[in-house]
C-alpha cells in the first residue's frame, strides 16, 4: 500500500534522501534555520513516519538512525495521483491538456511524453 | 407545546428571514465595497436573531391579514393565511384528482385537506421537524467530535521561543487574551476550534513568517467571537433544517467573517505585507480542504472565484463608506423589530376569533357511498334529502356551493331560505336545517319551555329519530348512543324536541344534535340535524 507523505513530513524525507541514516539531531539541525522546529516536533514526526513505514529506525547505537523506505520518485508519484484527483478527478489526460492548453507543454515535450507511453504500452 | 406555537415560530422566522436573506444577498453583490464586511455580518446576525428567536411584539395592524377562515386564536395571521393558501391549493388538487377520477389520490389529497383543518397534519409535520432538528444536530455533534477527534490526534507540540513571544504580542497589541496554540501536521489551514475552551490549530509546514499572518487572522476571529458565532450559525442550520436558504445565509455568512477578519489584519499593513498575505492565503487555496460548514472551527481557505475576490480586496486595501454602513445598521435593526411584529391585540383576539375549529367531530367516523362531483349531483342529492324530510317537491331555487371536500347547498323560496344542506363529497350529511320562519317560535320566544315530557311520546320520538338518521346518515346510529332529551318547548298542540345522542367513541368532542317537531296528530318532522358541532 502507498505511503502518504504530509507536507511537513516531506522535509524530514528531503533531508533523508540528500543523505541516509541521519540521527534525530541531525535532521533537527538541518531543518531548524528554515523552519524552527524543536526537537520534539522532530521526534513525533519521526515516530509516525516509522509507524507508516516511511522510514525505518536502526537503534543497535547510542543514537538512533532513520533511513527513509521510500524514495523520491516513490514519493513523488504518490503526490502526483493525490493532486490529480484533487485537480483533475484523477484524469492524467486532463491534466496533459491543461498544460498544452496553457502553453506549458511545447510540442517536443508532449512527443517525448507520448514516446514514454508508447514504451510503456510495448 | 401545542403544534401552533412551533408552527407559529417556523412560518414567522422563515418567511422574514428568507425575505432579508434574499435582500442581503442583493446588498452583498452590489454594496460590499461600500458596505463593508462589518455591516454585512451585523446584518447576518440580524437575521440569525429573528431566526431562532420565538419573540413575538404585539402589531394592531396585523389583525387586518387574519383570514376569515383561520378561525384558531392560537395560530397567528401570518400562519393562518399560510394555512389557508395551503389549505386551497390542496382543495384544488383534490379537485383535479376528481375530475381525473383519480380515487387514490383524491381521497389522499382529502386526507391531507382534512388533515390541514383539524391540525393533525400540523402535528405530523411538528414530528417530522424535530426528528430533522434531532437529526441535523446529531450529524453536527458527529462531525464537530471527528474534527477535534483528528486535530488531537495530529497535534504536534504548543508554539514556543520566539513564535510564542510575537504572538503573545499580537494579542495585547488587539486587546485579545491569548488561547493555546498548537502545531498540528497535517492540517490544511489554520484555525480557531473549539466554542468554550477555544484553541488555534496552526499547520506544522506554516513558515514562520506566514505563521505570524496565520495568526494574526486567527487572533482577529477570536476577538470578532466568530467561534461563538458558528455555534449560532449552526442553531440556525438545525432549528432551519428544511429552508436551503437558511443553509446558503449561513455559507455566506462565514465567507463574509473571513473577509472581515481579512480586512482587519490587512488594514494597518502596507503593500509589501498585504502581497504577502495575499500568497498565503493563495497556498491555503492550493491544500484545499477547509473544514465544513458543520463544523466548529474557522478555516483560512477559499478557492476559485471567491479567492480572487478575496485577494482583490486585500491587494486594494480600502475602507467602507461610512454613512453607508451606518445607515444600513440602523434601517436593517428597525427592520429587525419589525419582523417580530406578528401578533394581534388583546382586544383583536376576543372580537374577531369564533369558536375553535380544533375538535373532533363524528363526521370523521363516517364515510358515505355517494359521488357527488358537480353542482348538478350536489342538487340532485340535496333534492333527495329535501323529499325525504319534507315529504313535498320542492318548489325553490337550488344553489351549490363546493368547499374543500365537501358541499353546501340552499333552496330559496322566494327570498327566503327554506333549506339547508351541508355534505360530504360520498354523501354524508353534517349539518341540515329546514327554513325556520316556519317555526320562528323557536326563537323568537314565543314558547314554554319545558324539561318534562311524555315518556311514551318521548320514547315514540326517540324511535322515530333513530330511524330517520339511520336512512339519511347511513352508519351514523352504529356510531352514537341513544339520543336524549335536552329540552322540548310547548307551542299550542305541537312540541318541539331538541335531543343529543353522545358519541360511543369518547374521542369525538360532540355527537348528534337533533331538532324534531312533534304534534301528535301529524306526526314528526325533522327540523334541524347537526353533526360537525353542538346544537
Amino acid at each position: 500500500m502507498a505511503v502518504q507523505v504530509t507536507e511537513a513530513e516531506w522535509k524530514i524525507m528531503e533531508v533523508l534522501w540528500d543523505h541516509a541514516p541521519r540521527t534525530m539531531g541531525e535532521i533537527t539541525r538541518t531543518l531548524e534555520p528554515e523552519t524552527g522546529w524543536t526537537r520534539h516536533t522532530v521526534i513525533t514526526l519521526l515516530k509516525r513516519m516509522t509507524e507508516k513505514g516511511a522510514v525505518s529506525v536502526d537503534d543497535s547505537e547510542r543514537a538512533k538512525l532513520y533511513t527513509p523506505l521510500i524514495t523520491r520518485e516513490e514519493a513523488s508519484t504518490e503526490e502526483t495521483h493525490k493532486f490529480l484527483s484533487h485537480i483533475f478527478k484523477g484524469k492524467a489526460s486532463l491534466l496533459v491538456s491543461h498544460l498544452v492548453e496553457s502553453g506549458d507543454l511545447s510540442e517536443d515535450d508532449l512527443k517525448q511524453i507520448l514516446d514514454v507511453m508508447e514504451g510503456r504500452k510495448k | 407545546m401545542r403544534s401552533a406555537t412551533i408552527y407559529n415560530f417556523l412560518i414567522e422566522a422563515n418567511i422574514m428571514a428568507c425575505i432579508a436573506i434574499v435582500l442581503m444577498t442583493v446588498l452583498r453583490r452590489f454594496l460590499w465595497k461600500g458596505l463593508g464586511n462589518g455591516a454585512i455580518c451585523f446584518g447576518w446576525f440580524l437575521i440569525a436573531f429573528r431566526l431562532l428567536c420565538p419573540l413575538s411584539l404585539t402589531n394592531p395592524v396585523i389583525h387586518s391579514i387574519r383570514s376569515p377562515f383561520a378561525a384558531d386564536a392560537a395560530i397567528r395571521p401570518i400562519a393562518g393565511q399560510v394555512k389557508v393558501r395551503l389549505n386551497d391549493a390542496v382543495s384544488r388538487l383534490s379537485d383535479v384528482f376528481w375530475r381525473a377520477d383519480n380515487m387514490t389520490g383524491y381521497e389522499a389529497v382529502t386526507r391531507l385537506s382534512d388533515g390541514i383543518q383539524d391540525a393533525s397534519a400540523a402535528i405530523t409535520l411538528a414530528k417530522v421537524w424535530l426528528a430533522g432538528v434531532l437529526l441535523v444536530s446529531a450529524w453536527f455533534i458527529f462531525s464537530n467530535l471527528r474534527f477535534r477527534m483528528r486535530l488531537r490526534a495530529d497535534r504536534i507540540e504548543p508554539i514556543s521561543g520566539e513564535l510564542k513571544e510575537r504572538y503573545e504580542a499580537l494579542c495585547r497589541e488587539r486587546g485579545v487574551m491569548p488561547v493555546p496554540v498548537f502545531f498540528t501536521d497535517p492540517l490544511p489551514s489554520a484555525c480557531l476550534v473549539g466554542v468554550f475552551r477555544p484553541y488555534i490549530a496552526l499547520p506544522l509546514s506554516a513558515s514562520p513568517q506566514d505563521a505570524i499572518h496565520v495568526l494574526t487572522h486567527e487572533i482577529c476571529h477570536l476577538k470578532n467571537r466568530d467561534h461563538l458565532w458558528g455555534v449560532l450559525r449552526l442553531l440556525c442550520c438545525a432549528v432551519h433544517w428544511f429552508d436551503p436558504l437558511v443553509w446558503l445565509a449561513a455559507a455566506m455568512s462565514r465567507t463574509d467573517s473571513e473577509l472581515r477578519c481579512d480586512d482587519r489584519v490587512t488594514g494597518p499593513m502596507d503593500p509589501d505585507e498585504r502581497k504577502s498575505y495575499a500568497g498565503v492565503l493563495v497556498l491555503s487555496a492550493a491544500r484545499r480542504n477547509a473544514p465544513g460548514l458543520g463544523v466548529l472551527a474557522t478555516g483560512m481557505t477559499m478557492t476559485g472565484k471567491r479567492l480572487k475576490t478575496r485577494v482583490e480586496t486585500v491587494m486594494r486595501g480600502g475602507k467602507p463608506l461610512r454613512w453607508l454602513a451606518v445607515t444600513f445598521t440602523v434601517l436593517a435593526s428597525m427592520c429587525l423589530v419589525g419582523a417580530f411584529a406578528t401578533s394581534e391585540t388583546k382586544e383583536q383576539l376576543e372580537m374577531g376569533v369564533p369558536w375553535p375549529i380544533e375538535e373532533h367531530y363524528l363526521t370523521e367516523a363516517l364515510h358515505g357511498n355517494r359521488r357527488i362531483k358537480t353542482e348538478s349531483d350536489a342538487v340532485s342529492f340535496a333534492k333527495e334529502v329535501w323529499d325525504r324530510v319534507r315529504g313535498r317537491e320542492a318548489e325553490g331555487r337550488f344553489e351549490a356551493y363546493r368547499e374543500a371536500g365537501s358541499w353546501s347547498v340552499s333552496m330559496a323560496e322566494g327570498d327566503d331560505i327554506a333549506f339547508y344542506l351541508w355534505f360530504s363529497s360520498d354523501g354524508v350529511i353534517w349539518d341540515m336545517s329546514q327554513d325556520l320562519k316556519d317555526y320562528r317560535w323557536v326563537t323568537d320566544g314565543e314558547y314554554i319551555e319545558s324539561h318534562v315530557m311524555d315518556m311514551e311520546e318521548l320514547n315514540g320520538v326517540r324511535e322515530w329519530t333513530v330511524k330517520e338518521l339511520d336512512v339519511l346518515v347511513p352508519g351514523l346510529t352504529g356510531e352514537i348512543r341513544k339520543p336524549e332529551l335536552v329540552y322540548v318547548r310547548d307551542v299550542g298542540d305541537a312540541k318541539f324536541v331538541h335531543l343529543n345522542a353522545s358519541p360511543k367513541d369518547s374521542r369525538y368532542d360532540a355527537g348528534a344534535s337533533v331538532f324534531v317537531l312533534f304534534r301528535p296528530n301529524e306526526g314528526y318532522t325533522l327540523v334541524m340535524l347537526q353533526l360537525a358541532g353542538n346544537g
